[in-house]
Order: structure tokens, then sequence, then C-alpha cells
């Protein structure tokens, strides 16, 4: 069945059809194909037109760029050829250049992988030797001397290229070849991440030009506001933009599918997930299915199954689960069978939205907004065939963000992305590369020009505890440890847990995931499979686990906890105390509940310890007089009078209901507008409001760094206290809704699910802490 | 941000790295490091205890002196790239084994020919080949015996080193005894002390020793102040000219590469390609069986009956470094000095001690 034909039906079908808010078309475009000037050289023209290929314009518009000697910025969709784009220039200037080599930086191992496959098929097809290799934590010792001498071609990631970068003059040969730097999936180095990619391509770029080398650099991203942008600040370099999209596309329907249309609801939010899938599945759509967890991924596809085997039994076999923790080969195996049309459906995490090699497909189906534009535009570009229709479709979740974009399809689908923002003068994090760079060479005065114009100040800082010293030839690094061990790019630890099942590895997880999923007791599923975990030993953090058909899954019980342990600085703004200091973020998983289907019928005790996380951050307490101000001012307004008219004896939990509300919206409007104030991403900032905290004795907001140890973002927030204040407060004020939108008070990230919110309590707080009254 | 306040900031960020770094050094020392786990075992408690108040005896006891009054030596370097050079002499006896019998030995061995195991070997013997000389007239192996012969005769060790090593161990005898084709007046006994396990951080201590007449002459050079390193590695790279051979311990694994990482990162020219001998791997060979490790000091106590005292752990030279750094005062200085002289004069009689040994 066709895309329009399947979703004509479902407009039909009683089950279906309310539950469909929208359907955006959008159109089908055919192919634009450009004019390579001049011609490539032979052997990569004759690889081309053997596979039957005709470059579209963007493609031949990043040719030309490159042959300029430009930098870069890629940002055409998933399945635009952009890998192309990139890699018939660099074959061109490799194959004529002879010492000439590229680095291509992936975010993860898996999409190095794919990229290789990719690189030596070309490499083949051409047949110019480019010995394209993968160097990273995998990479076995024996091989690595030998793709160090040999590869003009490598593939690695940033984790690696920081541990390596010290170890230069074993690299000489290829930094001083480097002509490209390749750094695709370019957007997934924003806030804190992005901004240690940035320092430590500075670092790579201080290298090169040690050895003499000038690498262009090519960035590919998905859409974000500001492309550009994100390149220079990454890099520091002027780029070309490379968005005149030529390939074709088949025309796409998106939907918006809302199980809380109204009705009663009979269904989950899972099965109502589930049954969305097996739809498009059943009509013969190659279906993938993005879960807002691993748990849900697994349940949803082993639901899936069940049902196809009662129904449509030839089916049966048709539909798996793939998500973070599987074994390599077990991924592979899954894309191969996929690709070859053995399987019709998948379930994946979201966190594994760019990781999954299967090209593109017929449908996606999304359930929960996953957080912010540019990933949901990722997710559902996944589906859209060059030739022919797709389907692609955002379920939506009860929270008040997913509701929203429900109700108002014309803001979703005008919604710009988000901008993707870096800052590598950051001072906790420059210092951290500036470490690095001077274990790397010794660091000069002139080295400014990559650093920025900090860099004599910090050294000069980090000086005085001895971690550098000043000597004749630079900055000289003197630390007793490797300075790339001290610094990490982003919170990966080497805190991972083993799942073992007979003696085998059955999958990996990191410390928050095995509490959460694999603690004793719990039910695994894995690839569809159940296994109840029997025992977890902490101290070889090893999980073990037995197969075991039962009909029932678990859900760890979670108690959070934040706690003030130091108040270095305060500050009072009209009345409010305003603090700067460090906290205690602290989880504990204290029992599980057993469910059947959607309800629960047990509940266990877990004994795990805290997981606990310190930062620093910023918080307020308000002057006594405020919550029964908002109150007298709310009480007035039509909609709380209307309340209050209807059920006057609510009085007392609806004022909780305001204030609270009021605490919560101006949380979330405040991390909103962080990243104008301090350069980051809102995902890098945890937030929590409460009416009565123990360490404040009162109602407070607590806004804190999201990374262990902070990076000082809270701390430049507090010192811009009232400049931050004044502006969330117009973005309150100016926002157009009536009672809360994504713009102002909802948060993509909320932990819980955006409720209460109280736009008009939010502002009046705030204006109070702007102008001392309303 | 306010001026106040990012000085703040910049003040908080040295203590910071400072805990991050340390707390990483630590964990380094507690985990070893492949091979050098032999040299570096997992320190005991009281034996840190110990160097803990030998820190505070030397910082009392050293208050206010200068390194030129407790060590003699001078300036060395040029162009104002200079460092503390110091020297001491000890008395040895090295014999080394004759040319021609190592000679004669290497000749004996049919299996350092391409094609040749131990059944080859006997049955060759048992047909009258008894040498590589002998086999030269072999129909199969003569022409490969000749070319042998030829680098035998003419004993460039690092040619014959490399042909030993394609069939047997870097540990094993015949490649010791290389090094009897060498002039004795050219080695060069190599041990340095350095701020950490990786490159990443300067050597602090470069110690060198020769041999003149019947005694091995020390040649240490100290980094006083960081910006000192390069001299350090020039005046090390002035010592080494063609003819020059290395003897260290664990060297081939961590002084050479540490000095050549150094080198790179001060883009000083020079290569440190001579003929090495590491005797660690001799020594692990020879005497492990008796020992409970094989470091150094180990070797020295079972060979030689010394017992150092006021030692410290190699594991703490950097800490005990940066207690100088910190307060300028020598003291911790001194057990690092002492140390690195000791470990020198232990491997020139190691040396001389597996040259009888494999007589």
């Amino acid at each position: 069945m066709t895309p329009a034909g399947l979703l004509a039906m479902l407009s039909q079908d009683p089950r279906f059809a309310p539950r469909i808010a929208h359907i955006e078309v959008i159109p089908a475009r055919p192919a634009v194909y450009g004019q390579v000037e001049p011609a490539l050289p032979p052997h990569i023209e004759a690889a081309l037109s053997r596979r039957g290929i005709r470059l579209y314009t963007h493609q031949c518009d990043a040719l030309t760029a490159v042959r300029k000697g430009k930098n870069l910025v890629i940002t055409t969709p998933t399945a635009s050829g952009k890998t192309l784009a990139f890699n018939i220039p660099v074959f061109e200037r490799l194959a004529a250049a002879p010492g000439a080599t590229a680095l291509y930086l992936y975010p993860t191992k898996a999409l190095a992988n794919d990229q290789l496959g990719g690189l030596r098929d070309f490499e083949r097809l051409t047949g110019e030797k480019m010995s394209p290799d993968i160097y990273d934590g995998d990479t076995p010792a024996g091989r690595r001397v030998r793709i160090r001498n040999t590869a003009r071609i490598i593939v690695s990631n940033p984790h690696e290229l920081h541990q390596i970068l010290s170890y230069h003059a074993k690299w000489d040969r290829f930094f001083s070849g480097l002509n490209f730097v390749v750094v695709d999936e370019a957007h997934r180095y924003r806030g804190v991440l992005g901004s240690n990619v940035a320092c430590l391509l500075r670092r790579l770029k201080r290298i090169c030009n040690y050895y003499g080398a000038d690498p262009q650099f090519v960035l590919a991203t998905a859409t974000i506001a500001n492309p550009v942008e994100l390149a220079r600040e990454l890099t520091g370099g002027e780029y070309e933009l490379i968005d005149n999209d030529g390939s074709p596309r088949g025309t796409r329907y998106f939907v918006l599918y809302n199980p809380y249309f109204g009705a009663r609801e009979l269904f989950s939010i899972h099965q109502e997930t589930r049954d969305l899938f097996l739809a498009l599945v059943k009509g013969g759509l190659q279906t993938l299915c993005f879960t807002v967890s691993r748990r849900m991924a697994e349940l949803i596809a082993r639901w899936a199954g069940e049902e196809l085997k009662e129904t449509d039994p030839g089916l049966a076999g048709c539909v798996t689960a793939y998500r973070a923790g599987y074994l390599p080969e077990e991924r592979r195996e899954v894309e191969r069978r996929f690709k070859q049309g053995l399987l019709r459906g998948i379930t994946s995490t979201n966190a594994l939205e760019v990781g999954i090699d299967v090209g593109s497909l017929d449908a996606v189906v999304v359930s929960g907004y996953p957080g912010t534009i540019i990933s949901t535009w990722q997710q559902a570009g996944r589906a859209g065939r060059r030739n022919s229709e797709s389907v692609a479709a955002l379920v939506a979740f009860q929270n008040p963000l997913d509701q929203y974009f429900m109700k108002h399809p014309g803001v979703f689908f005008a919604k710009p992305s988000e901008r993707a923002v870096v800052d590598p003068g950051n001072p906790y994090i420059l210092s951290g590369h500036l470490l690095c760079a001077a274990a790397e060479l010794p660091v000069r005065p002139e080295d400014e020009r990559y650093f920025g114009p900090r860099t004599g100040a910090i050294l000069e800082a980090l000086s005085r505890d001895y971690l550098v010293a000043a000597t004749p030839s630079g900055w000289v690094y003197t630390g007793r440890a490797r300075a790339a061990d001290a610094v990490a790019l982003d919170r990966v630890g080497g805190d991972v847990f083993k799942v073992v099942c007979d003696g085998r590895l059955l999958e990996t997880l990191d410390r928050a995931h095995a509490f959460r999923e694999a603690h004793q007791g719990a039910v695994l599923l894995h690839r569809g499979e159940t296994y109840v975990v029997q025992r977890m030993d902490l101290d070889t953090r090893t999980v073990y686990a037995g197969k075991a058909a039962v009909d029932y899954h678990t859900e760890a019980v979670k108690v959070a906890d934040l706690r003030v342990t130091g108040v270095p600085d305060r500050k009072t703004v009209r009345g409010f105390t305003v603090c700067y200091g460090g906290l205690t973020v602290c989880e504990q998983y204290t029992g599980y509940k057993i469910r059947k289907g959607d309800s629960a019928i047990g509940l266990q005790p877990l004994e795990l310890p805290p997981v606990t996380f310190t930062t620093t951050g910023l918080w307020f307490t308000l002057p006594e007089t405020v919550e029964e101000w908002v109150w007298e001012n709310r009480r007035q307004d039509p909609d709380i009078a209307g309340l209050l008219a209807d059920k006057p004896r609510s009085a007392t939990a609806l004022r909780q209901m305001v204030f609270g509300g009021g605490l919560h919206g101006l949380e979330h409007a405040m991390i909103g507008i962080m990243p104008w104030h301090v350069m980051c991403d809102r995902w890098d900032i945890g937030g929590v409001s409460t009416p009565f905290h123990p360490d404040t004795a009162g109602p407070a907001v607590f806004i804190y760094d999201g990374c262990e140890g902070g990076i000082g973002l809270a701390e430049k927030a507090y010192d811009l206290f009232e400049a931050v204040a004044a502006t969330t407060c117009e973005l309150i004020r100016d926002c157009g809704c009536e009672t809360g939108c994504p713009a102002c008070v909802y948060s993509p990230k909320c932990g819980n699910g955006n409720v209460p919110l109280d736009k008009n309590a939010a502002l009046l707080i705030l204006s109070r802490m702007v102008s001392g009254r309303a | 941000m306010a001026g106040e306040s990012a000085a703040g900031v910049l003040d908080r960020l040295g203590d910071r790295w400072k805990g991050i770094i340390d707390r990483a050094a630590d964990l380094d020392t507690l985990k070893g490091q492949g091979p050098a786990r032999d040299m570096f075992p997992q320190p005991a408690v009281p034996g840190h205890e110990e160097a803990e108040m030998l820190r505070k005896q030397l910082l009392r006891q050293y208050r206010g002196r200068k390194i030129e009054d407790v060590f003699a030596g001078e300036e060395a370097g040029e162009d104002g790239c200079t460092c503390y050079r110091m020297h001491s002499r000890s008395p040895l006896s090295l014999s080394m084994l004759d040319p021609d019998t190592v000679r004669e030995r290497l000749l004996g061995h049919l299996r350092l020919l391409y094609g040749i195991g131990g059944v080859t070997e006997e049955s060759l013997k048992s047909q009258g080949y008894h040498t590589i000389t002998d086999l030269t007239r072999h129909p199969r192996y003569g022409p490969e015996a000749a070319r042998l012969a030829a680098i035998i005769g003419k004993g460039d060790p690092a040619e014959l080193t490399g042909w030993i090593r394609r069939w047997f161990p870097g540990s094993h005898p015949l490649a010791f005894y290389c090094s009897s084709f060498h002039d004795p007046g050219q080695l060069v006994l190599l041990d340095i002390e350095t701020l950490g396990l990786s490159p990443d951080t300067p050597v602090i201590l470069l110690g060198a020793a020769f041999l003149s007449g019947s005694e091995v002459v020390v040649s240490q050079y100290l980094v006083r102040e960081i910006g000192e390193e390069a001299a350090v590695l020039k005046l090390f790279l002035s010592h080494l000219n063609p003819g020059s051979f290395l003897v260290s311990f664990n060297g081939k694994s961590f002084d050479v590469p540490y000095l050549k990482a150094r080198m790179a990162y001060y883009g000083i020219k020079g290569r440190i390609e001579h003929p090495h001998y590491d005797l660690l791997y001799f020594s692990r060979k020879t005497w492990r069986g008796g020992m409970d490790n094989c470091r150094l000091t180990t070797l020295e106590e079972h060979l030689f009956g010394v017992t150092r005292v006021n030692d410290v752990p190699s594991e703490l030279v950097p800490s005990f470094y940066k207690t100088y750094e910190r307060t300028g005062n020598i003291g911790p200085l001194v057990p690092i000095i002492e140390h690195n002289r000791q470990d020198l004069v232990t491997l020139a009689r190691l040396f001389a001690r597996l040259h009888e040994e494999w007589r």
C-alpha cells in the first residue's frame, strides 16, 4: 500500500482517525543536478558513472568550494548524498597530492565503522589507494603503527584525538600531510561537549601548523539555526555554507498523532505507539519507531511481535528492537536484515537517531517529542525515499509541551531549529585544554591566535599551582599525570556494567542505566527475550541474569534529593536572596514495581547505594510576602476566579498549585533563557523548584550545571543574575500564548511532565524580582 | 564578567585541576603500567609513612642550603640554556668478554640461519657441520652461512643484534654478547627521573655514566627549574657519537622513548638510535627465579648486598620534586639525586656482572 493510501485508510478507521491531529504534506521535489567544472579525474568520473551517479547541485557546490581551498559546512538532510559530497573532493585532492592525508571525525565508534565501509567501497571503485582505516580505542596495538604510518584517511572520534595529540611526533607523517579535517554530525558538538571539541580542534590546528600543514575543515551538520556560526566557533575559521540540496524527494506526510485527543484514555501511550507502528508495518511500510527508553523499545517490539503472531503470522518475525547496549555484531546483523528486507519494523531508542545504518525508510514513528527540533527532524528525516512517498508521525505524550504542538501544528512546522551554542572561551573548559596543549608543545604568546586573548592569564593562574611553568620555550606542562587523562571531553566515564547470562556477555550499560534497569529482580529485555536479574555485583560491576519466560515487567522507583553543600557567595536582589554554591544531587533507587501490562501488581524493596553527583549552582529564596501577594493577584484573574467559584473549598490546593506552578514555570523559562547569557545548551543545565526546601527553609528555585563538578555556567549566571531575571521576565511577558507554551514556560526535559505550570504566577514573581513591584 | 569575579574564577581553576591531576597521578601509581609493574610495585602504606617522615626531615635539614653546597658541580650548557651538572666517581672492574670468544659462540649457533631449527641442527651436526663456517660449504645453507660469517667477522654489533633478534628473543645471551664488539670507552649508561610515567611531563634529572679506566664516572644533569629541561636534553645528546652504545634498565621501554618524546616536544633535532642493551631483560632471564621482583634495588641487594638508606621510592620522585618546586627547599631533591647516582653505579656493576655470569 502507498503511504498516502494507508493514511487515507487510517483516516477512516475509528481506532486511528480521531487521533490524527494534523497531516502536513511536504511536497515531492525533483533532482537538481549540477555541473562539475573542470571535470573530475577520469578514474573518479568512471567510478561514479559505473554506479550510475550524477552529482546533485550541493555535491558540485561542495567540490567547487573545496577546490578553492575554502572551509565548508554542509547542512543538507539525511540521505541527500552528504557523505559523497565530501568524499569526492577529498579523493580528488589526495589522488593528486601523494603525501596528502585526511582525518574524519565521527561522534561514535558505530558511525565511524559505517563510514569506513563507505570509504573502502569508494577506494575499490576508484582504484585510488587510500588505505582508509579506523584508529580508536578498539584498534589493536599491533595495527596502530601501521595505520599511523600508512593510512591516508583515518576515521576516528574526538575522544581518541584528544588522547593521541600529545604523541604527535609519532604522527608526523600524517599531520604534516593533513589536508582535510572532516567533522560529521557537527551539531552534536554543542553546549559543554561542543566547547570541549572546539578547544580540541584548536589544539589539532596548532599541531598541524607546527608540522607545516594547514588543513581545510569540512563540517556536516543536521539542520540547525546557525550552521556557519557553529562551524566558526568550533574551529575558528571562515566558512562557506553548502545548503543548496539538489537531491530528489518523494512526497512526505508528517502526521501529528495525538492519543490524548479528548476522549477517555483506553490505552497507554506505549500501546498507542505500538498500534500505530503495527498499522504501518501491516500496511507494508518498512518502519522505524523511536522510543524514549530502552525498555520501551524492547516492550513495543515484543508486544508488536505477539500481536502479529496472532493476526499476521507471516510477519511475526519481521519486527525487532535495536538499541544502545547491544553488542556491535548484533547491531550489524539487524541492520543487514533490515536492508535486505527480511525485517519490516525496528524499534529503537532515540539515542540512536544517527547510529543506525539502515538507509532511508518508508515510515518513521517518533514516540514523544525528543526535546529538540533538531532531533525531531533528524529522526523524522529517516523516512524519505528518493523516489517514493513516505510517512513520519510524531506521537504526542500527555505532557503540555507535546500537547501544545498537537494543538498548534502551525507553530510546530514553522519552529526554527535550535541554535547550537559553543563557548571555547569558557575558562573552566579552556584551562583544561591549555594544560593538554602545554603537554603537546610549549605554548607561546602567539598561540593566543588559537586559544584566545585570555590564554596568558589562565596559564599564569595555572602556574601558581605548579601545573605549568614559564620557560624560554614557552609554557610547559608540569603536572604529575597525563594531561589528557585528567581532562574529559564529556561525562562518559569508565563506569560500565556488564550483563552476563550463563557466562556469556549479553550487553553493557552505564551505572545509571544498570541501577534503573538491571537491579536485582529486574526483568531485562534483550532482543525480545526476557531475562531476570539474579544478582548485581557492585565491586566487579557485573550483573548476573538468567533467561526466564515471565509475563510481567519491572519499573524501578527513584527518590531524588538535592542538598546544599556550601554557600561561598550570596546577595540580595529586591528582597530575594540569591546564592551561589555547591550542590549534591542524589538519586537512589529504593524499590521496583512489578507490572503486568499497564497495571502494577507488586512492589519490592531494593538496596542500592545512591548515585550522587556534585556540582555548583545558583538558587534563590523569596521574600515571605510574595506567595500571599501572588495569590491575591491571581485569584482575581478570570481563570482562577472561575475555578474558585466552581469549588470554593479547593482554595488551599489551588493556591499551592498556583505558587508551585509559578516557581516551576519561572525555573523553566530561566533555564531556557540561560544560553543567551551563558554560552551553553539548555541541556547542560538542570533545575529544581520547590515550595519548601529543608536547606533554605522555604520556597526555592535551584539552577545548576549538569556536569560533575560544574563548569561555571550557574556561576556566571549568578554574576549576571539581574540581567538573566530581566530577560526571563521579558520572555514570559512578551510571549503571545495564553497559559504557557514551549517558547516560554514549557521545558522539553522536565522530569515532572511540565506539571504544575502557571505562566501568570511566574510572571508575577519575576516582575517583583525585576522591578520590586508588579 | 566583572574583573574581580574573573580573577576569582582563575584562582579556582588551579585548585580544581591540581585536585583532578593529583588524583589521576595517584591512580597511575597504584595501577603500575605494563612491564613497569615490576619496577613500581604497589607501595605499601608503611613505606609511604616513612617517606613522609623523610620528606619532613629533609625539609628541616636542608632549609636555606643551596644545591652547590651539597653536590659538587657547575652550570652546564650554553646561550643562557643551562642546567646544573654534578660529577662523581666510583671504582668498577669490568672485563667484557673477548670478541673472539663471542665470535666463536656465534659461529656455533647454526640456528641463526633461516630454515634451521632444533632437529635440523642436530642432523647437520651429525653430518659434520658444527659451525656456521662449516655450513658455508653446505649446498643449501652455504650462501646465507657465508653472509652471516662475514658479518660476524666484521663484528658490527648493530647488524649482528638485528640478525640475532630474528631468531632469538631479545633477552638471549647472544644478544648481550654483542656488547663485546663495542669499545668500552663508548659505553653510555643512562637513567632518568621524571615527573610522571607518560612523556607528557618533564624530565627532572638525567644521569649518564661512562667508563674511565677502572672507574665509572657519573654525570648528572639537574633541572633546577623546568626551563632547564631543554638544556639537559641537549647536553645528553652531546655525549652521544656514532660509536656510542647505551646500557640501561628498562630504558628501551621507558628512558629512550621518553627522551625522544621530550626532544620532539621542544623541537630538538637529534637521534638516539644507538645499539642499546637493556639489562632488565637479561637480568630477568638470569636472576628472576630467586627474587620477589626484578627492580634494580632488589637486584643490587641480592647480588651485591647493598641496602639503601633514606631512599625515595621511584613512585614518590614526582611528589618530592613537586615539594622542592613549591618550597624552593632542595631537601627533597637530595635523595632523588642519590637514588639516580646509585642506580647508575649499580647498572654499571650489573653490566660487568652479566659479562662474568655468561662468560
